[in-house]
């Protein structure tokens, strides 16, 4: 393991943040710091998985992670960009205005090479399946802390059927609320309570490991 | 056996004539269908057109907010006792409204602590609110807000004893009001900055996170002693500490960080010769012990969908704690059958009420909760709930 792998695990933000920037000022490739980057959030990741981290965990290791990216963005030069894994759609519906969760989620899938779209909150139904047609995503994940939500998304999934979107894409709901009631509902195909988790799906599908 | 006794009874670990039942009510849509009302629906007032000066003006005059918010909560009270409840939760709250052309309404509700609250509209019209964010999020933010609130501070807890006060004298004879202290000195801690703002507090300035807590809990005393003023026997104090799959924090660092600010809080409440129970939603499991250890006397709520499951608790804790609970409000109350709703509420007294110590009640509150399900449960609970209890 390399020290950026570490000081990421162990949540030593300001630690991490002098590493990215000596090694940037040493010349070192941006690809090889944002791996090392993305192993130690892997490995936050999976201390949540395991019960050893917890959330506030998980929110300061995507905060250091979201800094070390700003600082690494202005030295990548497009031949470094790497293909994303996929593409992710998220939103919390019309009627939930709550972003913590989902702003984990699009953290995580930005660590995991996911190009991701973020709608934001109190998004309406058309907005949504519109935003479907223009980005073409493979995964569209709706986020809800409140039951209010429900049926907006209920409105955009039952559009994306009518309008034969659906079957390209993977609906992903997660959030407090959810249960498997609610992915049975709105004809999603994945529900958790845990980001984590639902990376861990859509890198699945996406055939990665 | 009147309401009081058995409540209290229960609380106290011993078997009453029946288990309990409480209501969590809290909203007005729940309260209004229950007797029948219209409610009066903020959202009215602000969608209609023209200046809204003097409307902001009335509603952010103190007294004229208590006296509506005594009777939103009577009605919640009024529909409690009509649905046969024993006790309901009372919540003393203080909220201004704001202009805030960021938001769909236009307007939002802060609060003395720094909150802010989004005004939406449910899917059957009802005007409901939710934390959206604080106004805090730097230590000079924070610090300039509790400076700009250092009067109201002073007084809120007087707003409270007369709240609470008020509601004891008013259904005092019919119910048992249950007054809660909330928000909490961890909620109270993080909300008005950010979560990602406070726990990277905890880990990168620890000091001024220590300067916030004990702020908090120097006003939260204040705040249960008004409540403790109205002669309570038994009150709640709250924090959600825990998410759907385990605490927020680290035991440990919620140990560190807050456990004596809980400890100061339940030897208050024991010297007043009362009962704490504590109020958190999510899975709070692997605190259980931590709650035992400051002096809690019991908790209330423990979602279902949060892996919550009252036998279990009852087996990890025995009677240390007294449970109140917790029928699932993501489904079962809102759409489930009379037999799902008969068979939850025989389950949780199966595994939580032998010997007292569990009170009947919903996992939580919220806008679509059907009030026939809600009595379905009432039923339900005096029909299984009978001591003793038949196995």
């Amino acid at each position: 393991m390399s020290n950026l792998d570490q000081l990421i695990e162990e949540l030593k933000r300001d630690e991490a943040l002098g590493e990215v920037e000596l090694r940037l000022a040493g010349g070192e490739s941006v690809t090889a710091i944002l791996d090392d980057c993305r192993a130690g959030m892997a490995r936050v990741g999976e201390l949540f998985q395991e019960g050893e981290y917890f959330l506030a965990d998980l929110i300061l290791s995507a905060e250091i992670f979201k800094s070390a990216a700003a600082l690494l963005e202005p030295h990548i030069n497009p031949e470094q960009q790497q293909k994303a894994l996929g593409k992710v759609l998220l939103a919390t519906m019309r009627g939930d205005i709550h972003d913590l969760g989902k702003n984990i989620l699009a953290t995580l899938f930005r660590v995991h090479s996911f190009e991701v779209h973020d709608l934001g909150v109190n998004v309406e139904p058309e907005d949504l399946v519109q935003e479907v047609k223009d980005f073409q995503p493979d995964f569209v994940g709706i986020s809800a802390l409140i039951t209010t939500s429900f049926e907006s998304a209920k409105e955009a999934t039952d559009q994306l059927e009518k309008e034969g979107l659906r079957d390209g894409i993977k609906i992903l709901v997660g959030g407090a609320v959810t249960t498997p009631e609610v992915k049975t509902y709105l004809g999603a195909d994945f529900q958790t309570h845990d980001a984590t988790a639902g990376v861990a799906y859509c890198v699945n599908a996406m055939g990665g490991c | 056996m009147n309401f009081k006794e058995r409540f209290v009874t229960a609380i106290n670990h011993k078997e009453a004539d029946r288990v309990p039942i409480m209501g969590l009510i809290v909203d007005t849509a729940t309260s209004c269908k229950v007797l029948g009302k219209q409610p009066a629906n903020i959202l009215d007032l602000l969608k209609e057109e023209g200046p809204k000066d003097d409307l902001l003006a009335m509603l952010n005059t103190p007294e004229v907010w208590n006296q509506t918010y005594i009777d939103i909560v009577s009605d919640n009270l009024e529909a409690a006792a009509k649905l046969g409840y024993d006790a309901n939760w009372a919540i003393y709250t203080l909220l201004q409204l704001h202009e805030d052309k960021s938001t769909k309404v236009g307007f939002v509700w802060h609060d003395p602590y720094g909150r802010v609250w989004e005004i939406s509209e449910d899917n059957n019209g009802n005007s409901i609110i939710n934390y959206a964010g604080g106004l805090c999020g730097t230590k000079e933010k924070w610090r300039a807000k509790m400076e700009e609130n250092k009067a109201l501070f002073e007084v809120l807890p007087d707003y409270a004893r007369e709240f609470h006060c008020a509601l004891q004298q008013r259904f005092g004879d019919r119910i048992y009001p249950v007054g809660y202290a909330a928000p909490g000195v961890f909620e109270n801690s993080w909300q008005p900055m950010g979560f990602a703002e406070f726990t990277s507090l905890l880990y990168q300035d620890a000091d001024f996170a220590r300067e916030i807590i004990a702020f908090h809990t120097e006003h939260y005393l204040r705040h249960m002693d008004a409540v403790l003023d109205a002669g309570a026997e038994v009150v709640l104090g709250g924090d959600d500490l825990g998410q759907k799959t385990g605490p927020m924090l680290r035991p440990a660092m919620i140990e560190e960080f807050f456990g004596e600010s809980y400890r100061k809080v339940a030897a208050r409440v024991h010297e007043r010769g009362a009962k704490l129970i504590w109020h958190s939603c999510g899975n709070i499991n692997a605190l259980l012990e931590l709650f035992v250890d400051w002096g809690f006397d019991g908790i209330i709520t423990m979602e279902p969908t949060a892996q919550m499951d009252v036998a279990q608790v009852r087996q990890q804790v025995g009677h240390n704690l007294a449970l109140i609970g917790n029928l699932d409000v993501s489904h079962l109350l809102v759409k489930g059958t009379r037999e799902e709703v008969e068979q939850a509420v025989e389950q949780a007294i199966a595994g939580a009420a032998e010997g007292g110590g569990f009170v009947l009640s919903a996992a939580h509150s919220h806008s679509l909760i059907d009030p026939q399900r809600l009595q379905w449960m009432v039923e339900a609970g005096k029909k299984y709930g009978k001591y003793p209890l038949v196995r």
